[in-house]
């Protein structure tokens, strides 16, 4: 276990990984399953580089004090409490003397920010405790008009506690099991907004759900795709329609009683066409550009709050839908950071710790670079990005 | 079955709007309650204690003056506090909530559901593990127990919407289906002339009113919510 942790070459590297549309046409969008599942691979295989600290303050008398941190190259679809482990057996019972290892509760550790004290939320994919660190300190230390180039990212260097986990800061009780209920409510609530309900996860056998989880805790990339490609979305073709003069629906109390009303509507407009009614209708019922909504969340910068809304996969250009882009999409999140063109955004967005290029469509995104529990999450920096 | 106005007085008093510290307009209600745990020597504090004997709705709320109060004047008092967030998942407003005792630790799940936050009894059947209460699936003695579908969480943790903060809640899904049942069976009423009003759709703010007031009443029947 250890051996994959530490001896995995980093592959967190933008200059390798540009997420774009593929088709050289921007409306007509990748529909190529080869690249879709490419894609998939390299969200799965992303790691971030950890360096683990022990809180020498809560070292007892006899501990090995020379030993003092441990590196680790952690997935950036796993979680903290996943890698106590292989934490465990590679630094902290070689710390600690018998007695103490025998009276450590791992139910009580915790995680912070050593530069920051920022408390780790354990409920975090790893990939967005990292990129949230990145955008934060690319705030606190501000240097404009200065792009890096690409090298290998410092460590999120991270301070482990044996005690006193803070409860205001952290969901009590921070377990595999919770992390697992936290985990699949993620998964459910990616669904509900993906369809109007929960009927594909829920439809799952309780040995498949088990298995979504089961295949993030063993990092095993088939085991964990066999079950979600039966709930994530395929982002099948993209075809420009023509929209009636109501377009797209806003929200309204109608709504409060029917949540398939904006499901059906957004269907009823932009439903792609196919030349074979069969097949079409069977694909693009679980298409990409087909969903109500695309789950994402928004992230700023410590202390901003985090935002959530509906994302529709399409927008309208004049009479005709058109796929909805990160660019639009930003700009209506965050318009003063993300002006119209020409004018230049004051800040960037991170996806899966890559800067996402603005045409990048939502609903690909979704298809293709959220998460393991479904989301998309996007951290943005104010400025230029140092990475 | 619910009545508006003053048997709902103590379920909307008390809230104030929050805004987010760095955005203006991005808050929620929030309201300071105090409760007490429970002390029944005849009801020990486990979950099966708080199921009801059928499974009926327990609509009834006004204490039996009769029935001998359980909890005692020298129990340490907890604080309550509770929002009402929007969920931007589900789109409706959500019922967070924490609860400390008098050292500011947070109460364990078995604690937190013999204080006199929660309705007894229970009116509905459900399984506790440490750190949430389910609703068992419909149908689920007709399957395998292999391929048995998993039980719905109604309580379990998240971080609040707005805060960030680690917090109880109730999922919003499952009051929401009440909720729109409730206003379905009124609007039938209406109808047939069984209930006040005329029967007309209600609409924009009327609607969101009667939505938000059915939703206290549902809520109401699992949680204390009179402030």
């Amino acid at each position: 276990m250890s051996h994959r942790y530490t001896t995995r070459p980093a592959t967190h590297n933008h200059k390798e990984f540009q997420p774009t549309s593929l088709s050289s046409n921007p409306r007509h969008s990748n529909p190529n399953p080869a690249s879709t599942s490419l894609f998939r691979r390299l969200v799965w295989e992303g790691t971030v580089p950890l360096e683990i600290h022990v809180d020498p303050k809560e070292l007892p008398a006899n501990s090995d004090r020379g030993l003092d941190s441990y590196f680790i190259q952690a997935p950036r679809v796993s979680y903290l409490p996943l890698l106590i482990p292989d934490i465990r057996k590679n630094l902290v019972d070689l710390i600690l003397d018998e007695t103490a290892i025998a009276s450590v509760k791992e139910d009580d550790w915790w995680f912070e920010e050593l530069d920051t004290g920022n408390v780790m939320k354990w409920h975090w994919p790893i990939g967005l405790l990292f990129d949230h660190h990145t955008i934060s300190v690319s705030t606190q230390s501000s240097q404009s008009g200065v792009l890096s180039t690409p090298a290998a990212p410092a460590p999120l260097r991270l301070t482990l506690h044996f005690v006193s986990p803070p409860t205001d800061k952290l969901i009590i009780q921070p377990s595999a099991e919770t992390c697992k209920q936290a985990f699949m409510g993620q998964v459910k609530e990616a669904d509900f907004l993906r369809w109007g309900n929960t009927k594909r996860v829920t439809g799952l056998r309780k040995q498949e759900q088990d298995g979504l989880w089961d295949g993030v805790k063993d990092h095993n990339f088939d085991d964990f795709w066999r079950v979600a490609s039966k709930i994530f979305p395929m982002p099948t073709a993209f075809v420009p329609i023509l929209l009636h003069d109501n377009a797209l629906p806003s929200p309204s109390p109608s709504h409060i009683n029917n949540f398939n009303s904006t499901q059906s509507q957004i269907q009823s407009q932009a439903r792609p066409a196919s030349t074979d009614p069969a097949s079409g209708q069977h694909q693009d019922r679980d298409g990409a550009y087909n969903v109500r909504s695309i789950p994402v969340r928004v992230y700023l910068p410590s202390g901003g709050p985090v935002l959530q809304d509906l994302v529709s996969p399409v927008a309208e250009e004049g009479r005709e839908s058109k796929p909805n882009t990160l660019r639009n999409f930003l700009h209506t999140q965050l318009p003063l950071l993300f002006p119209s063109p020409p004018t230049s955004p004051l800040a960037y967005a991170l996806v899966q710790g890559v800067l996402a290029p603005p045409e990048s469509e939502m609903a690909w995104l979704g298809a293709c670079l959220a998460g393991a529990d479904g989301w998309v999450n996007i951290c943005v920096g104010v400025g230029r990005p140092r990475i | 079955m619910y009545g508006e106005g003053d048997a709902l007085g103590g379920a909307v008093a008390g809230w104030t709007w929050a805004d987010h510290p760095m955005a203006p307009g991005y808050g929620h209600l929030h309201r300071t309650a105090f409760v007490k745990e429970r002390v029944d020597p005849t009801h020990p504090a486990d979950s099966d204690s708080l199921l009801s004997t059928d499974d009926e709705w327990i609509v009834d709320m006004d204490d039996d003056p009769s029935a001998a109060p359980d909890t005692q004047s020298n129990t340490p008092v907890l604080t309550v506090q509770q929002y009402i967030v929007y969920s931007p998942t589900f789109q409706v407003p959500a019922l967070y909530f924490t609860i400390h005792d008098s050292s500011g630790s947070p109460l364990p799940l078995d604690r937190l559901l013999s204080t006199t936050l929660f309705q007894r009894p229970f009116p509905m059947t459900t399984t506790a593990t440490s750190s949430a209460i389910l609703l068992p699936p419909p149908d689920s003695s007709l399957s395998e127990p292999e391929d048995a579908p998993a039980p719905f969480p109604l309580l379990s943790q998240g971080d609040h919407p707005i805060l960030g903060t680690p917090c109880w809640y109730f999922h919003p899904c499952e009051t929401s289906v009440a909720v729109k049942e409730l206003m379905d069976a009124r609007e039938r009423e209406q109808e047939q002339g069984r209930q006040p009003g005329s029967g007309e759709k209600l609409e924009g703010e009327a609607l969101w009113l009667r939505w938000l007031k059915t939703w206290f009443a549902v809520l109401s029947t699992v949680v204390e919510m009179r402030s």
